[in-house]
């Protein structure tokens, strides 16, 4: 065992530190935290204007009162409400090619400034022009992301070669120029190279292909799309986090680039939600909150019902670990569960707990793909109670039963694991106290 | 004294925070503990005394280290961190400063 947990902490853990530690995944992963708000804010709006019932459809009682009153305030606060979602969401990859810009430029400790502006018009450059050269809006949201996150990460890389060799670099003379106005005016050349540069790509891709550079990289990425949005994509990538952890590495690595494409999906469902898709048919099933909300219950592995069977163990290591576990589980948030109980290198846990999520994952999906349950278009959070979360995401309120299923099952396979190691650990305590 | 905290997101050190605010009021030390997630650590160091990391990330230990200006960098470990044992962890960090 000791000769493993070294394989691993020599081997696995710097190949975490080194994807987790990548300059452009970290500047991603900031630009998303700061966007977390808006994302929020964002899909709240179209959850208010979009009444789970038509009331004109529902018999007459309390149900039909309510739907008709949110009717009435949805009515009322939709244009402002849909106008928020729509500068939230459908600007949302102007916007990680902003924070590409600045996180980047903070970690090289450069000015900001510069460089946000340079990434965030190399990308409007490459994602709004047309073959015909009119403009289009349709790619700052989702569907523009991995335009953004590209075109940020390269532009950004050449203005900084660029204005690190002082190419045509303005010197003004004199020495009453404000520092802020030196930077600017000083790079001028290097940032019209970048522009030109990008936008002469992008040209040449439209008059080549026909289409602009978010189509094109939309094109060559579908196939990873679909994959992930797959009944095997959702195992794979479910048991790779879960060995992770397992191991009791967070599971960044993995999550952090499968993001962005959970993202374009919800995204994409979000879109086609307001633009009157039913939720039951829209076009992705694996989103940003299938995962977080559907899959992992409680945190990763779906301990939520193991938090509560901890609470009631006879065990006097296994309750206190539960009860401190209990709160934070609630909020999915699992660590104590993970390293007090542990789980962590524990092979009595490891079958469930490698096992849970992805069979979660997989019963929702066919929950999802054959209608019985709405797909996502809103994203509460991760760290919203899940029955809740889930409800919200779809707006249908067999969503949340699902979830309370789910625990149960999740419950029931945790349960004989979880009483061996119990009768291990009361073993354990018995002989301590013998010997005292 | 200032102490830091960092995990992926800042959320699960959060308990920790508070377990280790209450440990160093009873040993009557003056001390500020921020949880932070690792993305934010670089802004948060300064004026710092310690970096205490959670062990889901120990993976970042000898980076954060490089980086920290010889001040004292330390993993958590991941029986302490889940049982949230405050007390020794405090004492392990009194240890190294």
């Amino acid at each position: 065992m000791e000769k493993f947990s070294n394989f691993i902490e020599s081997k696995i853990a710097p190949f975490a530190n080194g994807v987790a530690g990548n300059k452009y995944m970290r500047a991603l992963q900031n630009a998303f935290l700061a966007l977390i708000p808006f994302i929020t804010i964002g899909s709240l709006a179209l959850v208010i204007i979009s009444p789970p019932a038509d009331y004109t459809a529902c018999d007459p009682g309390i149900v039909r009162s309510i739907m008709f009153g949110w009717a009435k305030i949805a009515e009322w606060t939709g244009p402002t409400l849909g106008f928020v979602n729509m500068v939230t969401m459908n600007a949302i990859a102007l916007y990680v090619a902003i924070g590409l810009g600045l996180n980047l430029a903070n970690h090289y400790k450069i000015k900001p400034a510069m460089p946000m502006l340079v990434t965030a018009m190399s990308f409007l450059i490459c994602a709004t022009m047309n073959a015909d050269g009119t403009l289009t809006f349709d790619h700052l949201g989702g569907t523009g992301l991995f335009t953004a996150i590209l075109v940020s990460i390269l532009s950004f890389e050449l203005y900084r070669k660029l204005t690190e060799k002082e190419v045509g670099r303005i010197n003004i003379p004199g020495g009453g120029v404000p520092p802020a106005l030196l930077d600017s005016l000083g790079n001028l050349v290097p940032t019209v190279i970048v522009l030109l540069l990008f936008g002469a790509v992008s040209q040449i891709l439209l008059a080549i292909t026909g289409a602009g550079l978010p189509n094109l990289l939309l094109i060559i990425m579908t196939p990873i799309v679909n994959a992930v949005d797959s009944v095997w994509g959702i195992i794979i990538l479910a048991v790779l986090v879960m060995i992770f952890w397992w191991f009791g590495i967070h599971d960044t690595v993995i999550t952090e680039p499968m993001g962005a494409f959970l993202t374009t999906t919800y995204t994409a469902n979000m879109s086609a939600f307001a633009a009157g898709t039913a939720a039951v048919s829209l076009p992705y099933i694996v989103t940003k909150p299938f995962w977080w909300h559907f899959m992992t219950i409680g945190g990763s592995g779906a301990t939520l019902g193991l938090a509560v069977l901890a609470c009631m163990s006879k065990s006097k290591q296994i309750k206190t670990v539960g009860r401190l576990a209990l709160v934070p589980s609630l909020f999915n948030i699992n660590e104590p569960l993970i390293f007090g109980l542990p789980i962590m290198y524990n092979p009595i846990m490891m079958i469930p707990f490698i096992f849970v999520m992805p069979l979660n994952g997989v019963i929702t999906y066919i929950c999802m793909s054959t209608g019985i349950v709405a797909r996502t278009f809103a994203y509460a959070g991760w760290n919203m109670f899940c029955p809740i979360g889930a409800w919200i995401d779809t707006m249908d309120f067999k969503a949340f039963l699902l979830i309370l299923v789910l625990i149960v099952i999740d419950v029931a396979i945790y349960f004989p694991f979880f009483k061996l190691y119990e009768k291990k650990k009361l073993e354990e305590e018995a002989a301590v106290a013998k010997k005292a | 004294m200032k102490i830091v905290l960092v995990c992926n997101a800042g959320m699960s050190t959060g308990i920790m925070k508070m377990k280790l605010e209450e440990e160093a009021a009873k040993r009557g030390l003056e001390a500020s503990v921020e949880a932070v997630p690792m993305v934010e650590l670089d802004e948060n160091m300064d004026g710092t005394d310690a970096v205490l990391l959670g062990p889901q990330i120990r993976f970042a230990l000898e980076d954060i280290r490089k980086k920290s200006g010889g001040i004292p960098v330390m993993a958590i470990a991941p029986q302490d961190f889940g049982m949230m044992n405050a007390p020794k962890v405090m004492e392990q960090l009194l240890e190294l400063l």
